[in-house]
């Protein structure tokens, strides 16, 4: 017996008890916005708060029991070992599909209660609809926990292994493993909550747009969590899988990126609607879609349609979710479709010169982008369904086709800023861009100097150039302003920007961020410089002008693994560092898995390989390397963004009060009885 | 001719002659055809990879094959071609453009050409619909800016 064995049957008894709870929730929710019956309301607050409570109690028996390797459930069993060292232990809650369903359920219902007890002060009866909704998909959530993916299943006394499987081997080779997946659900979660607002509004036949004040910072803190969860699994990925590569555009990375476009798309189009009043149902529908995509990249990873490195379990909870993924488009497509009258804009765009016309422009890019990425992903599926011809698409396709798409909106991301709402002369243009445009060009032969060639990549180093030099033109436009206005000093109207407007500034800051990643980017893929070798202890080899020297070799064994690792030391460059790739070894793997040894650098990073050794006397390894450059920059640019992300989402108390003076509600038309 | 229309001018030329110097590739190297083409197959035995990342001994003849195909004097064609043979069409990662999935490259420009046209009829519709602003509305803005000191936009 294990020393916390009750933990698995609090957890089953907590999770049955929260379906109901979810059950009564909906009903409860759904007739207090229909009779605005406060008792009602405070009914369903119970319930999201008591399911929450249960949830987290689930969540916590799955880590007790994890920890405490009880593998008479079959999740331990399958993904843990007595070995496991305690922190990965803890993480494999989200090691396969049963757990991960689990942590979701916790989140979503965390957001369940949040809206209960947060959303319904403001506007009572929009986001009592809207929580009716939330509890509608929790209760999706639990039905799976509870039946077809119950975490908390034992096996018969006589199919107890004396230790477990242990967490798949790639999942247990590095610590981003604890960043990556739960910052990816939060921001896929959270994504849940601008749709049942807007499917509230849709419901209520709401003609404003309170919906959209409402949920613009979960939308906002959604797409970040999702933005800087998909760059944490590009690092994880760069850190673990040894390929020296952080992008494969591999079926679940291209369905993580898809909701993170439309969202993309989203946060800018939202400004169009609050300012003029268009785009109504364009918005909608984008919030539709980002919701639709998060699931169906829950349908690609979990149901194994599609060949990944995420595809780590398959279970029968593909046509669950992909009747879940039916029920939604159903539901939000014909919600659209049934108020879509009351949707209509009022005016149109008009001046191809103005802010909201190049945030048009970048909705059309960015649509065509997730479109191409579904469509890539997607057709080889289609394809072999309808001609059982197999065929591939992959990084060579994707590669070609998003470049251009993301260089026009890097363009648009430097001219929008510099254009006000309502559009601009072209005189006010042209003086707005001439030093961008020279930062561009300038950027442009900094970048043929440096060595790179390709149109694409120069275009990329002077499309950030004009970004950059955009943004700090704006920036100082700004401080002069508050200079001019306030008497304040450059430092206090600079930190004052930030603090006063962090809605406007803070996306600059992203915007930054953005700019850093497409360097990293264009940088790494294209001066990549590669070498492999046999070689002795002793001998070495050179790339790139650093010379790789292997000292030794050794065997190193652990309690949950054994290792081969190639003592490596790296000169040359001003550099001196050393590096230890290794091919470790994990009971449940038959083959042994590649550990790369990253010497990391803000100029290069060297990253070595070992493909093969001499296992008897150990007189020879073969070693890849690969010297690439600003790779590090890719990191620290989601940073950036997170940043950006994190001023954008913290108003100061002034801001509060002007976005209420924005958007008047009619009196009467959203009070509750005393 | 303005000052700011001579720097905008020189700027677009001196970006344009840039992009012509970035163009003008020197011919390839046989080592980086033949790592272009290792990076356009697929990997038959890890799946996700190409044949130039993938660390595994299938992806290593490959790419060895790639080479020597290379440097017999074969163009990309026919070696693309052999590999078709060998592996069928599942070993391209990129599907050829002169086939019926040649579709897949069409589409991504149908869309911003459709997306463009659309928006496009966004923006001309605009002279009916919007009026100039009254002065009450003036008025409100004025208003709205004389109180709103702490935002600069």
């Amino acid at each position: 017996m294990t020393p916390l064995a009750w933990a698995g049957d609090a957890g089953a008894g907590a999770l049955r008890a929260a379906l109901p709870l979810a059950l009564a929730g909906l009903v409860a929710a759904a007739y207090a916005a229909r009779t605005r019956d406060a008792r009602l309301l405070s009914s369903a607050r119970w319930c999201a708060l008591v399911a929450f409570a249960l949830v987290v109690i689930a969540d916590l028996a799955m880590v007790a029991a994890l920890v405490t390797h009880d593998f008479s459930l079959r999740y331990v069993a399958d993904n843990n070992a007595r070995e496991t060292p305690l922190f990965y232990s803890a993480i494999s809650l989200w090691a396969a599909l049963e757990g991960s369903i689990l942590l979701w359920a916790a989140i979503l219902s965390g957001a369940t209660a949040y809206v209960a007890w947060r959303g319904t002060r403001a506007m009572p009866r929009l986001a009592t609809t809207a929580l009716a909704v939330c509890f509608a998909m929790l209760a999706f959530f639990l039905a799976l926990v509870v039946t077809a993916a119950d975490p908390f299943t034992r096996l018969a006394q006589s199919e107890i292994p004396d230790n477990g499987r242990g967490p798949n081997a790639l999942l247990q080779n590095h610590p981003l493993m604890a960043l990556h997946p739960p910052l990816l659900y939060l921001g896929y979660v959270l994504a849940a909550v601008p749709f049942a607002y807007a499917m509230a509004s849709l419901i209520l036949g709401e003609a404003g747009d309170r919906w959209l004040v409402a949920t613009r910072r979960f939308a906002l803190v959604s797409w970040a969590l999702l933005g800087v969860g998909i760059v944490a699994g590009a690092w994880w990925s760069y850190a673990v899988l040894g390929w020296g590569g952080y992008w494969a555009w591999d079926p679940v990375e291209n369905a993580a990126i898809m909701p993170w476009l439309t969202a993309t798309a989203y946060l800018h189009s939202v400004m169009v609607e609050e300012k003029r009043r268009l785009l109504r149902m364009w918005n909608v529908s984008l919030v539709i879609a980002t919701f639709a995509l998060t699931i169906l990249g829950t349908f690609l990873t979990r149901s194994g349609v599609v060949n990944s490195v995420h595809a780590f379990t398959q279970s029968a909870i593909g046509p669950l979710f992909l009747a879940y993924l039916t029920a939604i488009l159903v539901f939000g497509i014909g919600l659209l479709l049934w108020r879509a009258r009351s949707l209509t804009d009022a005016g149109t765009i008009g001046a191809p010169l103005s802010r909201e016309a190049i945030f048009l422009f970048q909705n059309v890019l960015f649509v065509a982008a997730t479109l191409t990425v579904l469509l890539g992903t997607l057709y080889p599926l289609i394809a072999e369904a309808l001609t059982g011809a197999q065929l591939s698409i992959g990084a060579p396709y994707f590669d070609r086709v998003e470049v251009p798409l993301v260089l026009a909106l890097l363009f648009l991301m430097g001219i929008g800023p510099q254009l006000p709402w309502h559009g601009a002369s072209r005189a006010t243009l042209e003086r707005q861009l001439t030093v961008p445009l020279v930062c561009a060009a300038l950027g442009a032969f900094v970048a043929l100097l440096a060595g790179l060639d390709g149109v694409a990549p120069v275009l990329t180093i002077a499309l950030a150039s004009f970004v950059t030099a955009t943004i700090g033109q704006e920036v100082a436009r700004g401080v002069r302003a508050r200079r001019a206005l306030h008497g304040e000093q450059t430092a206090t109207a600079f930190a004052n920007l930030f603090l006063r407007n962090g809605r406007r500034y803070g996306g600059y800051v992203v915007h930054l961020g953005i700019v850093l990643v497409a360097i990293a980017v264009a940088v790494s893929q294209a001066k990549t410089v590669e070498a492999e070798r046999t070689l002795s202890p002793g001998g070495s080899l050179v790339a790139a002008g650093y010379t790789i020297t292997l000292d030794t070799i050794r065997d190193v064994n652990e309690p949950q693994r054994s290792l081969t690792v190639a003592d490596l030391t790296i000169t040359g460059n001003g550099a001196s560092e050393r590096s230890r790739p290794a091919l470790v070894r994990y009971p449940n793997t038959l083959q042994a898995i590649g550990s790369p040894g990253i010497a990391a650098g803000m100029r290069d990073d060297i990253y070595t390989i070992l493909v093969a050794y001499d296992g008897r006397a150990q007189t020879w390894a073969t070693v890849r390397v690969r010297v690439i450059p600003l790779v590090s920059w890719l990191w620290v640019g989601g940073g950036v963004v997170g940043l950006g992300a994190i001023i954008s989402a913290l108003p100061p108390a002034k801001r509060r009060a002007r976005r209420e003076l924005a958007v008047p509600v009619p009196a009467g038309a959203d009070r509750w009885p005393a | 001719m303005t000052r700011t229309r001579v720097a905008l001018l020189l700027a677009v030329i001196a970006i344009a002659c840039a992009l012509a110097l970035a163009a003008r590739a020197p011919a390839p190297t046989n080592e980086a055809r033949a790592d272009r083409l290792a990076e356009e197959l697929r990997c038959p035995v890890c799946q996700g990879l190409s044949v130039r990342d993938s660390p595994s001994e299938t992806a290593r003849q490959m790419r060895e094959l790639a080479a020597q195909r290379v440097a017999e004097g074969r163009n990309d064609d026919q070696i693309r071609d052999e590999f078709r043979a060998s592996y069928g069409d599942w070993v391209l990662l990129a599907p050829p453009l002169l086939a019926w999935s040649g579709l897949v490259w069409v589409v991504p420009f149908a869309l911003v050409v459709l997306g463009f046209v659309l928006a496009g009829g966004l923006l001309r519709r605009r002279q009916v619909s919007e009026a100039a602003p009254t002065a009450a509305q003036l008025a409100t803005l004025r208003e709205r800016v004389a109180n709103d000191p702490g935002v600069y936009e």
